[in-house]
């Protein structure tokens, strides 16, 4: 049969954003895949060389869209290492919070979109609905809902409302009420066991060669995650297992992992082990300072030297390298995005040979995120 | 595994929607409070007495959203007769003028809602008509203040 062209994207709703995937097709089979993006580029790491160092954080966050704290995470802890500032430890704990926070709002979204193209169109009204609550939080936390620009080098903006750790504790208590009904409609359906198990597998052996890292990592089977194995702000005093393929929980392991279905149970599980890690820090964090001194910003100089930081994303790794001469101004940022990898060179490689209807499960599964891969 | 379990489902039918009808229904969080509360980043409110017209919040303004309008009535008052004109269509509300602000007379309200066909209209010099107690109350007409309207508070 003659081979067709067959364009996803940039407005398709099976893709996950403004990006393209121009697909090669042999009646049902994609023959060949090529990652088409271009629609998002903003050039964050040349602009970042233009503005001066506390500039710079209302632009990190525009990085990655549904999940922004990492990014502010990751670039204040890159300067306080070049500052050789050490920040109070309410800072630190708060910033666990609104980090594990965004991760539950990122998960719920990759979720809803997940379960939309599996045809299960009830969880994308409910998972947004839900993640909306979260957004308040950050609202009442942060003052904004998406870009929070909350997360500054040598702590955070500003201390937490007294109200809000009841409110969080709400929204938490009523997020794993709704996870049960979760279960019910996706991951213990009839649908998704037929049509996600063994579908859009990485190679076991491969999986580290090609840079995957995150949920789709372990659920390869391997326990790599950056809270445990480079503990930043005070996750080395949090308890949390690591979750990987094959310890599944409740869920039964259906494949020999890798594959689509593994990916979102291993997301799935995580949001129980997020809103347990929230609660910890809540019970745990002490009263005291939020934010150090800042040196005033317009003349702010940062010691020469150079540091590379990584935090753990509900995407995968983030990684900012940041170098400085000693000038007001950063030299060169360059930013390790998980979505690079999952979204060009894994999602190319797994869509070969894949089902045409299985193309957005399986875009969808690896939880791509188009700003970060033109950043 | 079970064929039927997703239908339990059905029974959000007889559960209210998570949708509001903004405005006519007010925004409330879990445990009823009103949103937005203050610390949401909306337009700016500046105490035109207390502005010394520094050009800080200009200079750290990444996106060039502030530019300086000079009120002749201020002339011999403390500091400059220029005061901070923001353009909304470049503004990202990121509030970093208003942490700058050596007097603190500039503040983000939780006040966001402005709707115009004319682009001027985004461009405007904040003032604290815009205040903490007020913000929800007040109107788009008020808001937009030319900086010949300007009268000496006594």
């Amino acid at each position: 049969m003659k081979e067709y062209e067959l364009f996803i994207g940039p407005q398709h709703p099976g893709v996950t954003g403004n990006m393209m995937y121009h697909l090669w097709v042999d009646g049902d089979t994609v023959t060949k895949a090529e990652c088409n993006v271009g629609y998002l580029h903003r050039g964050f790491e040349k602009l970042m060389e233009s503005r001066n160092w506390m500039q710079n954080v209302p632009l990190v966050c525009r990085i990655c869209v549904p999940e922004p704290d990492v990014n502010e995470m990751a670039y204040a802890m890159a300067v306080e290492q070049l500052m050789d500032w050490e920040i109070p430890e309410r800072a630190k704990y708060i910033r666990v919070v609104i980090l594990e926070l965004a991760r539950i709002a990122a998960y719920l979204m990759s979720i809803g979109s997940y379960a939309g193209s599996l045809g299960i169109y009830t969880l994308p009204q409910w998972a947004l609905g839900d993640r909306d609550y979260f957004l308040d939080i950050f609202e009442q936390l942060t003052g904004a809902r998406v870009y929070h620009i909350y997360i500054w080098p040598g702590g955070v903006r500003w201390d937490m409302p007294e109200k809000l750790p009841g409110l969080i504790e709400k929204t938490l208590s009523y997020t794993e009420k709704r996870l049960k009904l979760y279960d019910d409609v996706l991951f213990k359906n009839r649908i998704f066991f037929d049509r996600a198990v063994g579908i859009g597998k990485i190679p076991r052996g491969k999986a580290i060669e090609w840079g995957v890292t995150g949920p789709n990592l372990r659920a390869c089977g391997y326990g790599y995650d950056i809270r445990k194995l480079e503990p930043y702000a005070v996750y080395d005093d949090m308890d949390f297992e690591v979750i990987k393929y094959p310890e599944l929980g409740d869920f039964d392991v259906l494949s020999d992992g890798c594959d689509a279905y593994t990916r979102m149970i291993v997301r799935r599980l995580e949001i129980e082990q997020s809103i347990s890690i929230v609660r910890q820090a809540l019970e745990k964090m002490p009263e005291g300072e939020h934010i150090i001194k800042h040196p005033n910003w317009l003349k702010w100089k940062v010691p020469p030297g150079y540091a590379f930081k990584r935090v753990e994303s509900s995407k995968g790794e983030y990684g900012y390298f940041v170098v400085s001469d000693g000038s007001s101004k950063p030299v060169r940022i360059h930013v390790r995005g998980p979505s690079y990898t999952h979204g060009v060179n894994v999602a190319e490689t797994i869509l070969k040979g894949a089902n045409m209807a299985d193309v957005s499960q399986i875009l969808f599964s690896l939880d791509v995120c188009p700003p970060d891969i033109e950043r | 595994m079970s064929v039927l379990k997703p239908l339990k489902a059905w029974k959000h039918l007889a559960r209210k929607p998570h949708t509001i009808r903004y405005p006519a229904q007010e925004h409330l969080d879990m445990e009823g409070t009103r949103l937005p509360t203050d610390r949401l980043r909306g337009f700016h409110s500046n105490d035109l007495e207390k502005c010394i017209g520094c050009r800080m919040c200009g200079q750290i303004c990444m996106n060039d959203a502030i530019t300086y309008e000079e009120i002749p009535e201020l002339e011999g008052k403390k500091g400059k007769n220029i005061r901070p004109v923001v353009d909304y269509g470049r503004c990202c509300f990121c509030g970093l003028c208003t942490d700058i602000c050596p007097t603190n007379s500039l503040h983000l309200t939780p006040n966001f809602k402005l709707v115009s066909t004319d682009k001027h209209d985004y461009k405007f010099m904040p003032t604290q008509l815009i205040t903490k107690n007020e913000d929800y109350e007040v109107e788009l007409d008020k808001v937009i203040f030319d900086a010949k309207e300007y009268k000496e508070k006594f």
